[in-house]
């Protein structure tokens, strides 16, 4: 199961997602991710505090969101990664790539 | 002492979350960590979402994976074993976690992962034609 909620606050797209993101549940993940960027949101917020499983299938959405938003000359920001998740993103080397914030509040705020 | 336990599931995405159980139950009568435990779920996960969508890809229909769990005293032993055409996944390169974004590829992690979190891991394809595929995690 996975609940996604996008909300906005000021200019920011804020995207919190709750649960696993695995095979089955990536595709969703990245479908709202794309769809934000499609809506012309260039300021992404990604709230990761209630993912507590994420696979490279997820993985593989973010980068492709980052490309995406990027080429349009925005960003995605991450917010309060879990530890298992921070793991991921360090071991893919993206913790260098990503703008990491430790809550939402500095997430949001760093725009 | 060592004992084993088996687990069929049809080649579908939709079945990796029961095979995904069958291992954290087994890595909990292993006597493996909460982190050890996670590590084997994501691995599994990886290693079965490879076969689907690329050993099965053309034809899933019908087909089947394996999941044979080997628990030992001080390890347990993971293996998947599929009847797609044989591939070798550690035969690929690993992906540079320093690649800046342009240049990136958007997937490739899943293997990466595998041999980051598991002691030990190997390929086979098998007399009787099957890919195997072998997973070590430690206590």
């Amino acid at each position: 199961m996975l609940n996604i909620n996008v909300s906005k606050i000021d200019q920011v797209a804020l995207i919190e997602v709750q649960g696993r993101i695995d095979s089955t549940t990536a595709l969703e993940f990245g479908q709202a991710l794309a769809a934000t960027i499609d809506d012309g949101e260039r300021n992404i917020v990604l709230d990761l505090a209630n993912v507590d499983y994420m696979s490279s299938a997820g993985l593989r959405e973010i980068v492709s969101a980052l490309k995406k938003v990027k080429r349009a000359s925005g960003d995605l920001r991450i917010a309060q990664p879990s530890t298992r998740v921070s793991e991921v993103l360090e071991m893919a080397g993206l913790d260098t790539i990503l703008q990491i914030f430790p809550n939402q509040t500095d997430a949001v705020s760093s725009y | 002492m060592s004992s084993e336990r088996r687990l069929r599931i049809p080649a579908t995405l939709e079945s990796i979350k029961e095979a995904v159980q069958f291992v954290i139950e087994a890595a909990q009568d292993a006597g493996l960590s909460d982190d050890s435990i996670y590590h084997c779920e994501l691995s599994l996960d990886e290693i079965l979402n490879n076969i689907i969508e690329h050993g099965y890809a053309l034809d899933k229909d019908g087909q089947v994976i394996d999941i044979i769990c080997q628990l030992h005293d001080d390890r347990l032993v993971i293996i998947v074993e599929d009847d797609a055409p044989p591939f070798n996944p550690l035969t690929m390169p690993d992906p540079n976690p320093e690649e800046e974004l342009e240049k990136r590829a958007i997937g490739g992690w899943g293997v990466y992962f595998v041999k980051q979190y598991m002691n030990q891991v190997s390929y086979t394809y098998t007399p009787n034609k099957r890919n195997r595929f072998v997973m070590e995690k430690r206590r």
